[in-house]
Protein backbone atom coordinates (compact mmCIF):
# COMPACT_ATOMS: atom_id res chain seq x y z
CA UNK A 1 0.00 0.00 0.00
CA UNK A 2 2.72 1.99 0.87
CA UNK A 3 4.88 1.32 -2.14
CA UNK A 4 1.55 1.84 -4.11
CA UNK A 5 0.86 5.12 -2.72
CA UNK A 6 4.68 6.59 -3.09
CA UNK A 7 4.85 5.13 -6.98
CA UNK A 8 1.41 7.05 -7.42
CA UNK A 9 3.23 9.99 -6.30
CA UNK A 10 6.19 9.81 -8.31
CA UNK A 11 3.97 9.50 -11.56
CA UNK A 12 2.03 12.66 -10.55
CA UNK A 13 5.55 14.05 -10.34
CA UNK A 14 6.81 13.04 -13.52
CA UNK A 15 3.58 13.61 -15.36
CA UNK A 16 4.63 17.58 -15.98
CA UNK A 17 8.27 16.82 -16.18
CA UNK A 18 7.12 14.07 -18.99
CA UNK A 19 4.60 16.61 -20.74
CA UNK A 20 7.77 19.39 -21.07
CA UNK A 21 9.75 16.71 -22.68
CA UNK A 22 6.97 16.15 -25.20
CA UNK A 23 6.71 19.51 -26.00
CA UNK A 24 10.08 19.90 -26.27
CA UNK A 25 10.56 17.56 -28.67
CA UNK A 26 7.71 19.12 -30.86
CA UNK A 27 9.19 22.43 -30.87
CA UNK A 28 12.57 21.47 -31.68
CA UNK A 29 11.23 19.21 -34.73
CA UNK A 30 9.12 22.16 -35.52
CA UNK A 31 12.08 24.50 -35.70
CA UNK A 32 14.35 22.14 -37.50
CA UNK A 33 11.44 21.76 -40.26
CA UNK A 34 11.52 25.43 -40.67
CA UNK A 35 15.08 25.26 -42.21
CA UNK A 36 15.96 21.77 -43.19
CA UNK A 37 15.61 19.90 -46.57
CA UNK A 38 12.65 17.90 -46.82
CA UNK A 39 12.86 15.15 -49.73
CA UNK A 40 9.90 13.19 -50.18
CA UNK A 41 11.31 10.49 -52.45
CA UNK A 42 9.42 7.77 -54.07
CA UNK A 43 11.58 3.51 -55.29
CA UNK A 44 8.16 3.25 -57.26
CA UNK A 45 9.12 5.30 -60.46
CA UNK A 46 5.66 6.39 -61.46
CA UNK A 47 5.92 10.18 -58.72
CA UNK A 48 7.58 13.21 -58.72
CA UNK A 49 10.79 13.38 -56.95
CA UNK A 50 10.68 16.93 -55.48
CA UNK A 51 13.32 18.33 -53.39
CA UNK A 52 12.43 21.92 -51.51
CA UNK A 53 15.50 23.80 -50.35
CA UNK A 54 16.20 27.12 -48.68
CA UNK A 55 15.57 30.56 -50.29
CA UNK A 56 19.46 31.95 -50.24
CA UNK A 57 19.33 36.02 -49.89
CA UNK A 58 22.30 38.27 -50.43
CA UNK A 59 22.14 41.80 -50.31
CA UNK A 60 24.34 44.59 -50.88
CA UNK A 61 25.05 48.26 -50.47
CA UNK A 62 28.22 49.77 -52.50
CA UNK A 63 28.69 53.18 -52.39
CA UNK A 64 30.98 55.22 -55.26
CA UNK A 65 33.99 56.03 -54.84
CA UNK A 66 33.31 59.81 -53.16
CA UNK A 67 30.55 61.50 -51.52
CA UNK A 68 29.36 65.08 -52.10
CA UNK A 69 31.55 67.66 -50.86
CA UNK A 70 30.37 70.72 -51.63
CA UNK A 71 32.16 74.25 -49.99
CA UNK A 72 31.54 77.65 -50.47
CA UNK A 73 28.28 76.39 -51.20
CA UNK A 74 25.36 78.97 -52.05
CA UNK A 75 21.61 79.89 -52.11
CA UNK A 76 20.73 77.19 -54.87
CA UNK A 77 17.50 76.81 -56.93
CA UNK A 78 15.81 73.60 -57.26
CA UNK A 79 15.94 73.96 -60.86
CA UNK A 80 20.09 74.14 -60.63
CA UNK A 81 20.12 72.02 -57.63
CA UNK A 82 18.45 68.68 -59.39
CA UNK A 83 21.23 68.81 -62.37
CA UNK A 84 24.41 69.14 -60.28
CA UNK A 85 26.93 67.13 -61.41
CA UNK A 86 30.70 65.99 -61.58
CA UNK A 87 32.83 64.76 -58.96
CA UNK A 88 32.10 66.09 -55.24
CA UNK A 89 28.46 67.38 -56.26
CA UNK A 90 26.98 64.03 -56.34
CA UNK A 91 26.75 60.98 -54.55
CA UNK A 92 26.50 57.49 -56.66
CA UNK A 93 25.84 54.00 -55.06
CA UNK A 94 23.89 50.90 -55.72
CA UNK A 95 21.37 48.37 -53.73
CA UNK A 96 21.30 44.60 -54.90
CA UNK A 97 19.88 41.90 -54.73
CA UNK A 98 20.28 38.07 -55.54
CA UNK A 99 16.94 35.83 -54.65
CA UNK A 100 15.44 32.73 -55.82
CA UNK A 101 11.74 33.57 -54.84
CA UNK A 102 11.90 35.36 -52.03
CA UNK A 103 10.80 39.20 -51.65
CA UNK A 104 13.16 41.84 -50.01
CA UNK A 105 11.54 45.00 -48.90
CA UNK A 106 14.34 47.68 -48.28
CA UNK A 107 14.80 51.46 -47.64
CA UNK A 108 17.68 53.78 -48.19
CA UNK A 109 17.95 56.47 -45.57
CA UNK A 110 19.77 59.36 -44.59
CA UNK A 111 21.73 60.10 -41.22
CA UNK A 112 22.17 63.45 -40.58
CA UNK A 113 25.42 63.83 -38.67
CA UNK A 114 25.26 65.65 -35.30
CA UNK A 115 28.52 67.95 -36.41
CA UNK A 116 26.16 70.23 -39.04
CA UNK A 117 25.61 73.61 -38.18
CA UNK A 118 22.75 74.48 -40.75
CA UNK A 119 19.32 74.15 -39.97
CA UNK A 120 17.65 70.97 -41.59
CA UNK A 121 15.31 73.42 -43.74
CA UNK A 122 18.51 75.13 -44.69
CA UNK A 123 19.69 72.24 -47.04
CA UNK A 124 17.56 70.41 -50.28
CA UNK A 125 18.15 66.54 -50.35
CA UNK A 126 17.27 65.24 -54.06
CA UNK A 127 17.67 61.21 -54.67
CA UNK A 128 17.09 59.50 -58.74
CA UNK A 129 17.27 55.67 -58.75
CA UNK A 130 18.05 53.66 -62.19
CA UNK A 131 18.14 50.00 -62.97
CA UNK A 132 19.68 50.33 -66.29
CA UNK A 133 22.28 52.82 -64.66
CA UNK A 134 21.05 55.15 -67.75
CA UNK A 135 18.01 56.49 -67.69
CA UNK A 136 17.52 57.91 -63.86
CA UNK A 137 14.55 59.46 -62.39
CA UNK A 138 13.40 60.87 -59.57
CA UNK A 139 12.18 59.09 -56.40
CA UNK A 140 12.53 61.56 -53.49
CA UNK A 141 12.50 65.71 -53.32
CA UNK A 142 14.03 67.44 -53.12
CA UNK A 143 13.27 67.89 -49.97
CA UNK A 144 14.41 68.94 -46.99
CA UNK A 145 15.63 66.61 -44.05
CA UNK A 146 12.32 65.34 -42.10
CA UNK A 147 13.51 63.16 -39.08
CA UNK A 148 11.31 60.02 -38.44
CA UNK A 149 10.10 60.25 -35.28
CA UNK A 150 10.43 56.74 -34.14
CA UNK A 151 12.69 54.26 -35.83
CA UNK A 152 11.18 51.92 -38.69
CA UNK A 153 9.36 48.80 -39.09
CA UNK A 154 13.13 47.82 -41.13
CA UNK A 155 15.08 49.51 -38.51
CA UNK A 156 15.90 53.14 -39.87
CA UNK A 157 16.74 54.98 -36.52
CA UNK A 158 14.78 57.38 -34.58
CA UNK A 159 16.00 60.81 -36.25
CA UNK A 160 17.48 59.67 -39.53
CA UNK A 161 15.15 60.52 -42.79
CA UNK A 162 13.76 57.90 -45.28
CA UNK A 163 14.73 58.62 -49.22
CA UNK A 164 13.74 55.83 -50.78
CA UNK A 165 11.63 52.48 -50.47
CA UNK A 166 11.56 49.40 -52.43
CA UNK A 167 11.13 45.83 -52.89
CA UNK A 168 13.34 43.32 -54.42
CA UNK A 169 10.88 40.11 -55.92
CA UNK A 170 14.10 39.36 -58.29
CA UNK A 171 17.87 39.39 -58.94
CA UNK A 172 18.59 43.55 -60.13
CA UNK A 173 20.75 45.76 -59.01
CA UNK A 174 19.53 49.71 -58.22
CA UNK A 175 21.56 52.44 -58.89
CA UNK A 176 20.94 55.94 -56.93
CA UNK A 177 22.56 59.08 -57.52
CA UNK A 178 22.09 61.79 -54.60
CA UNK A 179 22.21 65.65 -54.80
CA UNK A 180 22.57 67.92 -51.97
CA UNK A 181 22.13 71.59 -52.00
CA UNK A 182 21.79 75.01 -49.97
CA UNK A 183 18.39 76.20 -50.43
CA UNK A 184 17.72 79.04 -52.53
CA UNK A 185 16.51 82.03 -49.73
CA UNK A 186 19.26 80.60 -47.40
CA UNK A 187 21.10 83.92 -45.98
CA UNK A 188 25.22 83.72 -46.59
CA UNK A 189 26.28 85.68 -43.62
CA UNK A 190 29.79 85.80 -41.48
CA UNK A 191 29.26 82.26 -40.64
CA UNK A 192 30.73 79.11 -42.90
CA UNK A 193 28.38 76.42 -41.23
CA UNK A 194 28.06 72.62 -42.83
CA UNK A 195 25.40 69.70 -43.30
CA UNK A 196 26.84 66.01 -43.67
CA UNK A 197 24.75 63.05 -44.04
CA UNK A 198 25.53 59.13 -44.67
CA UNK A 199 23.23 56.81 -46.38
CA UNK A 200 22.51 53.53 -44.64
CA UNK A 201 20.20 50.72 -46.02
CA UNK A 202 17.73 48.69 -43.71
CA UNK A 203 15.96 45.32 -45.46
CA UNK A 204 14.37 42.37 -44.35
CA UNK A 205 12.71 39.22 -45.56
CA UNK A 206 9.87 37.79 -44.35
CA UNK A 207 10.73 34.32 -45.84
CA UNK A 208 10.98 31.30 -43.63
CA UNK B 1 -0.29 17.38 -3.24
CA UNK B 2 -2.62 18.64 -5.74
CA UNK B 3 -1.79 22.32 -5.31
CA UNK B 4 1.67 21.45 -6.15
CA UNK B 5 0.79 19.06 -9.21
CA UNK B 6 -1.54 22.20 -10.54
CA UNK B 7 1.46 24.53 -10.02
CA UNK B 8 4.06 22.21 -11.84
CA UNK B 9 1.38 21.47 -14.63
CA UNK B 10 0.90 25.57 -15.19
CA UNK B 11 4.68 25.80 -15.32
CA UNK B 12 4.95 23.38 -18.00
CA UNK B 13 2.33 25.25 -19.80
CA UNK B 14 3.72 28.76 -19.44
CA UNK B 15 7.38 27.09 -20.62
CA UNK B 16 5.63 25.50 -23.71
CA UNK B 17 3.92 28.79 -24.88
CA UNK B 18 7.15 30.67 -24.29
CA UNK B 19 8.65 28.54 -26.77
CA UNK B 20 5.46 29.32 -29.03
CA UNK B 21 6.39 32.50 -29.23
CA UNK B 22 9.98 31.87 -29.64
CA UNK B 23 9.76 30.10 -32.96
CA UNK B 24 6.67 32.19 -34.25
CA UNK B 25 9.47 34.95 -33.07
CA UNK B 26 12.37 33.57 -35.11
CA UNK B 27 10.28 32.78 -38.12
CA UNK B 28 8.72 36.08 -38.49
CA UNK B 29 11.71 37.77 -40.13
CA UNK B 30 14.04 35.27 -41.24
CA UNK B 31 16.16 37.43 -42.96
CA UNK B 32 16.77 41.17 -42.15
CA UNK B 33 19.71 43.29 -43.62
CA UNK B 34 21.70 46.63 -42.53
CA UNK B 35 24.08 48.60 -44.90
CA UNK B 36 25.78 51.37 -42.65
CA UNK B 37 27.58 53.73 -45.40
CA UNK B 38 30.93 55.05 -45.01
CA UNK B 39 30.94 58.16 -47.23
CA UNK B 40 30.22 61.55 -45.62
CA UNK B 41 28.04 64.07 -48.36
CA UNK B 42 28.95 67.48 -47.00
CA UNK B 43 28.19 71.28 -47.74
CA UNK B 44 29.68 73.83 -46.32
CA UNK B 45 28.46 77.55 -46.95
CA UNK B 46 30.77 80.74 -47.66
CA UNK B 47 30.82 83.43 -45.35
CA UNK B 48 30.33 87.59 -46.49
CA UNK B 49 30.63 90.16 -44.16
CA UNK B 50 30.07 93.82 -45.22
CA UNK B 51 30.82 97.14 -43.19
CA UNK B 52 29.76 100.49 -43.68
CA UNK B 53 32.46 102.83 -41.95
CA UNK B 54 31.84 106.84 -41.84
CA UNK B 55 34.98 109.15 -41.54
CA UNK B 56 35.32 110.85 -38.49
CA UNK B 57 33.30 114.13 -39.73
CA UNK B 58 30.42 115.16 -41.84
CA UNK B 59 30.16 118.05 -43.89
CA UNK B 60 29.31 121.33 -42.53
CA UNK B 61 29.53 124.74 -44.53
CA UNK B 62 28.43 127.51 -43.27
CA UNK B 63 27.41 131.25 -45.28
CA UNK B 64 27.43 129.05 -48.23
CA UNK B 65 26.84 130.38 -51.51
CA UNK B 66 25.72 129.14 -55.09
CA UNK B 67 28.94 127.94 -56.50
CA UNK B 68 29.41 126.18 -59.88
CA UNK B 69 30.20 122.92 -59.91
CA UNK B 70 34.09 123.19 -60.92
CA UNK B 71 33.88 125.04 -57.86
CA UNK B 72 32.29 122.43 -55.74
CA UNK B 73 33.82 119.16 -57.26
CA UNK B 74 37.20 121.36 -55.49
CA UNK B 75 35.64 121.47 -51.79
CA UNK B 76 38.48 120.27 -49.88
CA UNK B 77 38.39 119.61 -46.07
CA UNK B 78 39.69 121.14 -43.17
CA UNK B 79 43.76 121.95 -42.60
CA UNK B 80 43.97 120.12 -39.63
CA UNK B 81 44.04 120.28 -35.63
CA UNK B 82 45.62 124.21 -35.94
CA UNK B 83 43.10 125.25 -37.89
CA UNK B 84 41.00 128.12 -37.18
CA UNK B 85 38.29 128.29 -39.78
CA UNK B 86 38.95 128.94 -43.53
CA UNK B 87 36.64 130.39 -46.47
CA UNK B 88 36.08 127.52 -49.06
CA UNK B 89 37.80 128.36 -52.54
CA UNK B 90 35.37 130.02 -54.79
CA UNK B 91 33.10 131.25 -52.04
CA UNK B 92 31.65 128.14 -51.46
CA UNK B 93 31.07 128.82 -47.90
CA UNK B 94 33.13 129.12 -44.64
CA UNK B 95 34.48 126.27 -42.52
CA UNK B 96 34.87 126.47 -38.86
CA UNK B 97 37.54 125.79 -37.47
CA UNK B 98 37.67 121.94 -37.40
CA UNK B 99 34.80 121.20 -39.62
CA UNK B 100 35.08 119.41 -42.76
CA UNK B 101 33.82 120.37 -46.47
CA UNK B 102 33.73 116.81 -47.00
CA UNK B 103 32.57 113.43 -46.18
CA UNK B 104 34.64 110.35 -45.91
CA UNK B 105 33.59 106.90 -46.03
CA UNK B 106 34.21 103.24 -46.70
CA UNK B 107 32.49 100.25 -47.91
CA UNK B 108 33.93 97.07 -47.02
CA UNK B 109 33.62 93.29 -48.00
CA UNK B 110 35.09 89.84 -47.01
CA UNK B 111 33.76 87.34 -49.04
CA UNK B 112 34.77 83.28 -48.74
CA UNK B 113 33.52 81.77 -51.66
CA UNK B 114 32.14 83.04 -55.46
CA UNK B 115 29.38 85.72 -54.24
CA UNK B 116 28.53 88.47 -56.09
CA UNK B 117 27.64 91.46 -53.25
CA UNK B 118 25.54 93.97 -55.04
CA UNK B 119 25.20 97.34 -52.73
CA UNK B 120 23.37 101.31 -53.11
CA UNK B 121 24.42 104.25 -51.47
CA UNK B 122 21.37 106.67 -50.63
CA UNK B 123 21.49 109.49 -49.29
CA UNK B 124 18.32 110.84 -47.12
CA UNK B 125 17.67 113.90 -46.38
CA UNK B 126 16.68 114.78 -42.71
CA UNK B 127 13.08 116.31 -42.22
CA UNK B 128 14.20 119.48 -40.96
CA UNK B 129 15.69 120.89 -44.63
CA UNK B 130 14.61 124.00 -45.65
CA UNK B 131 16.63 124.34 -48.78
CA UNK B 132 14.90 123.42 -52.10
CA UNK B 133 15.83 120.00 -53.63
CA UNK B 134 16.86 121.31 -56.55
CA UNK B 135 19.51 123.58 -55.01
CA UNK B 136 21.68 121.04 -52.83
CA UNK B 137 24.25 119.89 -55.21
CA UNK B 138 25.71 116.17 -54.30
CA UNK B 139 29.06 114.99 -56.42
CA UNK B 140 30.58 111.38 -55.37
CA UNK B 141 34.09 110.28 -55.47
CA UNK B 142 35.02 106.95 -55.52
CA UNK B 143 39.01 105.11 -54.86
CA UNK B 144 40.09 101.21 -54.88
CA UNK B 145 43.05 102.36 -53.23
CA UNK B 146 42.95 104.11 -50.05
CA UNK B 147 41.14 106.64 -48.17
CA UNK B 148 43.65 109.22 -49.35
CA UNK B 149 44.63 108.91 -52.92
CA UNK B 150 43.11 107.74 -56.26
CA UNK B 151 39.85 108.81 -55.85
CA UNK B 152 37.63 109.79 -59.37
CA UNK B 153 34.23 110.00 -60.27
CA UNK B 154 31.38 107.61 -59.71
CA UNK B 155 28.41 109.84 -59.46
CA UNK B 156 28.37 113.52 -60.74
CA UNK B 157 27.27 116.94 -59.44
CA UNK B 158 23.48 115.85 -59.29
CA UNK B 159 21.10 118.33 -57.25
CA UNK B 160 19.30 116.18 -54.32
CA UNK B 161 15.93 116.35 -56.50
CA UNK B 162 17.38 114.87 -59.65
CA UNK B 163 18.51 112.00 -58.05
CA UNK B 164 16.89 108.19 -58.78
CA UNK B 165 14.41 107.74 -56.00
CA UNK B 166 14.78 104.18 -54.40
CA UNK B 167 12.81 101.35 -55.96
CA UNK B 168 13.65 97.75 -56.73
CA UNK B 169 13.88 98.91 -60.45
CA UNK B 170 16.74 101.21 -59.63
CA UNK B 171 18.65 99.83 -57.11
CA UNK B 172 21.50 97.06 -57.21
CA UNK B 173 20.12 95.59 -54.05
CA UNK B 174 16.68 95.15 -54.96
CA UNK B 175 15.42 97.06 -52.16
CA UNK B 176 12.11 99.34 -51.78
CA UNK B 177 11.87 102.05 -49.45
CA UNK B 178 9.95 105.31 -49.23
CA UNK B 179 12.70 107.72 -48.51
CA UNK B 180 16.14 108.87 -49.77
CA UNK B 181 17.85 108.82 -52.82
CA UNK B 182 20.11 106.72 -54.68
CA UNK B 183 23.53 108.13 -55.31
CA UNK B 184 25.55 105.25 -56.44
CA UNK B 185 25.32 101.18 -56.75
CA UNK B 186 28.18 99.44 -56.82
CA UNK B 187 29.48 95.39 -56.68
CA UNK B 188 31.97 93.86 -54.81
CA UNK B 189 33.28 90.09 -56.79
CA UNK B 190 35.90 89.95 -54.24
CA UNK B 191 36.74 90.81 -50.66
CA UNK B 192 38.11 94.71 -50.84
CA UNK B 193 37.50 98.02 -49.51
CA UNK B 194 35.84 100.93 -51.90
CA UNK B 195 36.70 104.49 -50.43
CA UNK B 196 34.23 107.23 -51.05
CA UNK B 197 34.29 111.23 -50.33
CA UNK B 198 31.12 113.49 -50.69
CA UNK B 199 30.38 116.83 -51.35
CA UNK B 200 27.67 119.15 -51.04
CA UNK B 201 27.01 122.19 -52.23
CA UNK B 202 24.72 125.43 -52.80
CA UNK B 203 23.64 125.29 -57.03
CA UNK B 204 24.38 127.80 -58.72
CA UNK B 205 21.14 128.63 -60.19
CA UNK B 206 20.03 129.03 -56.20
CA UNK B 207 18.96 133.00 -55.58
CA UNK B 208 20.25 134.09 -52.17
CA UNK B 209 17.31 135.21 -49.94
CA UNK B 210 17.60 136.94 -46.61
CA UNK B 211 16.66 134.03 -44.62
CA UNK B 212 19.06 131.46 -43.99
CA UNK B 213 18.63 128.01 -45.36
CA UNK B 214 19.49 124.42 -44.25
CA UNK B 215 20.01 120.78 -46.12
CA UNK B 216 21.35 117.52 -44.29
CA UNK B 217 21.47 114.29 -45.56
CA UNK B 218 22.38 111.02 -44.16
CA UNK B 219 24.41 108.51 -46.44
CA UNK B 220 23.31 104.53 -46.18
CA UNK B 221 24.46 101.70 -47.67
CA UNK B 222 22.34 98.32 -48.14
CA UNK B 223 23.78 95.49 -49.54
CA UNK B 224 22.63 92.38 -51.00
CA UNK B 225 24.46 88.65 -52.25
CA UNK B 226 23.46 87.90 -55.92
Amino acid sequence: MADNNSMKKETRHLRPLMMMLVAIVFLVVLMCSLSLAIIAYDQEGSMVNTIKTTDSITIMYTEGRSGINITNALPTKDSIGKELSGEGATFSFTVSAKLKSSNVRYEVTAIKDSSSTLEDDDVRLYLEKSVDNEIYLPVFGPSSFTPLKEQSSLGSPKGSMIIETGTFDKTQTNNYILRMWLKDNYNVDKDSKTYTVTVNVYAASNAS
Amino acid sequence: MRDNSSKQILLSILGVAILIVAVIGVSFAAFTYAGVGKKENTITTGSITMNYTEGAKGISITNAMPVSDAVGKAITNTAGAADTGSDLAGGAGHLEAGASGVFDFNVNAKINGSVTIKYDIMVVKKSSSTLGDAYAKLYLEKSTTSATTGYSQSTAPTAYGSLPAYTTATTNAGKALTTGKVLHSDTFTTGTTHYYRLRMWVADTYTVTGTAQTFTVTVNVYGQAV
